[in-house]
């Protein structure tokens, strides 16, 4: 026979458990901000230690004390290299539109560096935490960019940690354009396949639209989140829709394949245009 | 083992969970590091300490990933229930008991999550997908329990709580 004490413990534990279902998304933030504040900096210390001794296997190996040098170049050639494709961007859209106004917001537009701490803890989630959080800027729901494109938008910021939902998320969807003819669609995430493979999908595409495999397809700046003209990626296969509607085009999403150490956060949102 | 301990060894092994690399083949699932700490636990503590284990795991679990607050917490406190009661029938001590209880566990993990996801609308249910990745759960079920277990019991005979001299 189950004694008293025993059912009111589990009662207990129900309201416990109803009491954090219930909890307004301001307490929710904050209890995840608690936790991931407390471990991210010892996630990014086992990246540094890793990576230290990584430095360390190759000094041994003969590159001396080059390693460290050479990371640090690589992580100024990859920010140079995110600054410079946005700005090429901003300087193609000011002289299609000859806004003078336009092109002083985007040049002003900043990127706000950041260390790739952790992955998601679970594989149900295509997610990535970034080691800087509202303490540095980084604000919800903005743009996430590496020099190969588009890597997706910040949904949980706490002061020192930021969550980054991967174009390859089901709960990613982006505004996008085929550039080489203009149409517009929805892309949006569809996780990992077998091969380990993050992948995306366009839906929406005009069923008119002469699509080819291999076009390049970028952020269109609508919605208010992403900037305008950020690589995507590129389509990998076209199919048209059972109803016959629309077209459908998988992508393979570049920057999330090629995800770097060190990516970039927009400090402003994309501005709906 | 004490509050402290099991808070310590929760977050650590929440750390180590995210570092660890995820097999696609698998269905991109990640280490159950946290799931074989809680089988760990389960074996050695008492009731109101497995509570608090388990509350404390499912807090965790959801506070690293984007799902929301709570949403694992049912889960691992009926696993850490399910455990307790099976307590008095297992070796604690043998390899083959933390195999079998992290593949078992694992696989209703997946299966749980799969469950919950599809029906809150955030996942949608691939009977594909879900089938390698019961497999894949079954797999790093029966691996990461006996590797936790070991890696605790190593690091427990290496560094022996020192006793109190009794005057």
């Amino acid at each position: 026979m189950v004694g008293q004490k025993t059912v009111l413990k589990w009662i207990a534990a129900a309201c416990a458990l109803l009491l954090i279902f219930l909890l307004p998304d301001g307490c929710t933030a904050r209890v995840k901000g608690v936790f991931k504040n407390l471990i991210t900096p010892v996630q990014s210390g086992m990246l540094k230690t890793g990576r230290s001794l990584k430095a360390g296997a190759d000094s041994v190996r003969g590159f001396g004390g080059l390693a460290e040098e050479n990371r640090r170049l690589y992580e100024e050639v990859v920010k140079l290299q995110a600054e410079s494709r946005l700005n090429k961007n901003i300087e193609a859209e000011n002289l299609k539109l000859r806004q003078a106004l336009a092109f002083h917001e985007r040049q002003t537009k900043m990127l706000i560096p950041a260390e790739v701490a952790a992955r998601s803890i679970s594989g149900w989630w295509q997610s990535v935490r970034l080691a800087k959080g509202t303490r540095d800027g980084v604000l919800n729901n903005r743009a996430v960019i590496s020099p190969d494109g588009l890597i997706g938008r910040t949904a949980e910021v706490s002061a020192r940690t930021a969550e980054v939902l991967l174009l390859s998320d089901p709960a990613c969807s982006v505004s996008a354009r085929i550039s080489r003819t203009g149409s517009f669609g929805l892309v949006t995430g569809q996780g990992v396949n077998l091969k380990g493979y993050p992948i995306a999908r366009m839906r929406f595409i005009h069923k008119d639209t002469p699509i080819r495999v291999g076009d390049e397809v970028v952020t269109s700046g609508l919605g208010g989140v992403f900037p305008r003209d950020v690589i995507i990626g590129y389509i990998e296969s076209i199919s048209t829709e059972e109803a016959g509607l629309y077209q459908v085009a998988d992508i393979l999403p570049q920057a999330v394949i090629n995800l770097t150490d060190v990516v970039f956060v927009s400090a402003d949102d994309g501005g709906a245009e | 083992m004490s509050t402290l301990v099991i808070t310590l060894l929760l977050l650590t092994g929440a750390a180590f969970q995210t570092l660890l690399p995820a097999w696609a083949f698998i269905g991109s699932l990640e280490w159950p590091v946290l799931t074989g700490l809680l089988i760990y636990i389960s074996l050695r503590t008492d009731r109101a300490r497995l509570t608090y284990a388990s509350l404390m795991a499912g807090l965790i679990y959801d506070a690293f990933s984007p799902a929301p607050l709570g949403t694992s917490m049912p889960f691992f406190l009926l696993l850490g229930a399910g455990l307790y009661a099976l307590r008095e029938e297992v070796f604690e001590d043998q390899i083959v008991t933390y195999s079998v209880l992290g593949l078992l566990a694992v696989t209703l993990k997946t299966l749980y999550f799969a469950l919950v996801f599809s029906l809150s609308g955030l996942r949608q249910l691939q009977p594909g997908l879900l089938t390698v990745r019961l497999a894949g759960g079954f797999i790093l079920g029966a691996l990461t329990a006996p590797l936790v277990y070991l890696i605790i019991s190593t690091v427990r005979h290496t560094f022996p709580k020192p006793r109190r001299r009794v005057l």
